[in-house]
């Protein structure tokens, strides 16, 4: 399977979209990466937050809770199956290219890194990866694992009882199906064939604890509820794009709801349980980089030429430093705000 | 008007509601062909269908967070939690996530649900059907906690939580469904959720209380006023938001004042009543602030001796007002 235009699939400008949205996230995250060695205050700090020669405390930039490295195509892959502003994305911290693919700006994420008053899911309340928009229809979920799950259920739910034509996607890494609250969801959507996806993002980051290990693939699981199920290689755009098509065309069809199961790569340095991994490893890995792939492919099918990359990848690192200078000039919340939205009133 | 014990003033407000606006529905454990285990959704079932009134899995934190998901994409769900012991699985899907979903969106989405449990005893429910939950929730900042004590008020309260736009708890006392009927308005009754609403008027000290123990420090200030002591009973009603104008007002008028509670004594909704009066009318008291409550043991015991023992009754509470009367 190539990168092309099919007469099925995306048309080219829409793949060049897609892959520009790619490259966007992975240029946010790097950017992401180095303000946090530059900037961050470590949380344990006695003396609170470093000040500049004039006492003003330096902005905080926080990000660590979302690495989306390695999940790029997966997630632009959803995002191209799915109608943004009327499809429901229940995303997890790692959804940052998936947002993206929606509607979410760069500045949108840098003013949350920011903790912005201007920060449009959160007014700078949230932890960075807590992505939301109503208007998106991109759910603002919380930091603990599984709870959405259940929740993004519920949503489906009132999609076939209002008989709207919805679909709802929700997103988990590979350690929240642990959770009570994504067999509480999986077995709700199975009971009643809701129009629902559930994607697990696998970067298989459980060489650690035993505890985190599982013992039966995800898609046994997603059959014994009653669901579709498929493992797929979440590296690979095009295989990700058709797993999506077929599983977006069952929920519209009242087919039910599909469990769909991304194994990726961690292409991040640092190893789960602990320490780094060696340079070779990581070599070995990078040939596996879902953005270089899809650039490989796109590059042969003639739809993305290497001049347009460069230009590509130009625009994307221009977009997000001012996203930053932007983001960091911008005020943040007067204190006593804390108070605000507590209830509709009030 | 109809006279109405409260499970079926409950009935009714859902009904009634259901009626009015398609995108209500109730959802939970056995609340579909059974009609709930009290009878609270009883018929609502064969008036609405099985979409509407929606049997759920035996599993708290799914019937809550289906919920919450469903009130995201524009239903306005009624979860039952079948006893109010039971609510604990979905702590953190009403504590971290319905309560919260306004704040951490900064307003951009809300959730509106009501959670409705049975709760209480005196019913011979043993540790697992009797539990007082109201003080884990109450503490929680963008929940509503209602717990109404007469059958009028329940219709109102709840067709008001059933429109509101946050999430509320609402709390049935399951020895106070049948206990006592009363006429309850037809239709469009509703009743804000905040106000407190003095039940007895009186002078010499002030009880605050809520669900079966209004009835019971009803019964004990009949007692005292027998005796030649005048007792104000003031009936809560709603916890979350709480009515400190009412209390406070009170207390002052009387000098005294005493809450009684069934959940246990320590860190019990009663200390955070105590804790306002004593900062806001402490130049009023002329007496200490006192509490009646259940002890502090785990839960509350099958036995008929242990269960009385735990109980506040309305002996336990004349001779605890007896006493601070005469301080």
């Amino acid at each position: 399977m190539t990168a092309r235009a099919h007469d099925d699939g995306p048309p080219e400008h829409r793949l060049l979209a897609l892959y520009h949205t790619m490259v966007m996230a992975r240029a946010i995250e790097r950017r992401l990466w180095v303000l946090e060695h530059l900037e961050q205050i470590p949380p344990h700090q006695p003396l609170g937050p470093p000040r500049d020669s004039a006492g003003v405390a330096k902005a905080r930039v926080g990000m660590d809770s979302f690495v989306c490295t390695g999940l790029e195509a997966v997630q632009v892959a959803a995002a191209a199956a799915l109608r943004p502003g009327r499809d429901w994305i229940v995303p997890c911290p790692t959804d940052l290219a998936l947002c993206l693919a929606v509607g979410l700006s760069p500045l949108d994420v840098m003013l949350a890194v920011f903790g912005r008053a201007s920060d449009p899911a959160s007014g700078g309340r949230q932890s960075p990866g807590a992505f939301g928009s109503r208007a998106a229809r991109v759910v603002m979920t919380s930091a603990t694992a599984g709870r959405h799950v259940v929740q993004a259920a519920g949503i489906a739910y009132a999609s076939k009882l209002l008989g709207h034509d919805e679909v709802t996607l929700v997103c988990t890494d590979e350690r929240s199906i642990q959770s009570g609250d994504w067999h509480e969801g999986i077995n709700f959507a199975g009971a009643h064939s809701l129009p629902l996806i559930f994607l697990i993002e696998d970067r298989a980051r459980t060489d650690g604890p035993v505890a985190q290990h599982s013992y039966g693939s995800p898609v046994d699981r997603a059959e014994g509820y009653g669901l579709a199920g498929e493992s797929i290689d979440g590296s690979d755009f095009d295989t990700a794009l058709a797993a999506f098509g077929r599983a977006t065309e069952r929920a519209r069809s009242q087919g039910g709801g599909t469990v769909i199961h991304a194994l990726a790569v961690d292409l991040t340095s640092k190893v789960a349980g602990g320490g780094l991994r060696p340079p070779e490893e990581l070599e070995a890995l990078a040939r596996q980089d879902p953005i270089d792939r899809t650039r490989r492919r796109l590059l042969e099918a003639g739809v993305l030429h290497a001049a347009d990359d460069e230009q590509i990848q130009r625009d994307c690192a221009t977009v997000v430093a001012a996203a930053v200078e932007e983001a960091r000039a911008a005020p943040s919340p007067d204190g006593p705000r804390a108070l605000d939205n507590v209830f509709s009133r009030g | 008007m109809p006279e109405m014990r409260m499970i079926e003033a409950v009935r009714a407000a859902m009904s009634e509601e259901m009626e009015r606006d398609e995108r209500v529905l109730v959802m939970g454990e056995d609340v579909g062909r059974k009609g709930g285990v009290f009878g609270a959704t009883d018929g609502l079932y064969a008036k609405f269908g099985e979409a509407r009134v929606l049997d759920t899995p035996l599993a708290e934190s799914g019937i809550v967070g289906v919920a919450i998901g469903a009130a995201l994409n524009g239903l306005i769900p009624i979860a039952e939690i079948q006893f109010a012991d039971f609510i604990h699985p979905a702590f953190d899907q009403i504590v971290s996530e319905a309560a919260r979903t306004r704040y951490r969106s900064n307003g951009d989405w809300s959730v509106p649900l009501v959670i409705r449990a049975p709760f209480g005893g005196g019913v011979h429910g043993g540790l697992y059907h009797s539990q007082s939950i109201e003080a884990f929730y109450a503490h929680v900042p963008g929940l509503k906690v209602v717990v109404p004590s007469m059958p009028a008020d329940a219709k109102g309260l709840l067709k008001s939580a059933i429109r509101d736009p946050d999430p509320v708890l609402f709390l049935e006392h399951k020895k106070v469904y049948r206990l006592v009927a009363e006429e309850v308005p037809d239709g469009d009754h509703l009743v804000p959720i905040g106000p407190a609403l003095v039940r007895r008027e009186g002078t010499r000290l002030s009880c605050f209380a809520w669900g079966l123990m209004t009835h019971y420090c009803l019964q004990a200030a009949e007692e005292l006023a027998a005796g030649g002591i005048s007792v104000e009973v003031v009936d809560l009603r709603s916890l979350a938001p709480l009515d400190r104008d009412t209390i406070l007002e009170s207390v002052r008028k009387t000098g005294k004042a005493m809450i009684v509670h069934e959940d246990n004594l320590t860190g019990g909704f009663g200390a955070e009543v105590a804790a306002i009066i004593s900062e806001h009318a402490f130049d009023s008291l002329d007496g200490p602030v006192v509490r009646v409550a259940g002890p502090d043991i785990p839960a509350m015991p099958f036995n008929t001796p242990q269960e009385e023992f735990f109980m506040p009754n309305p002996a336990k509470i004349a001779e605890a007002m007896r006493k601070l009367a005469a301080y």
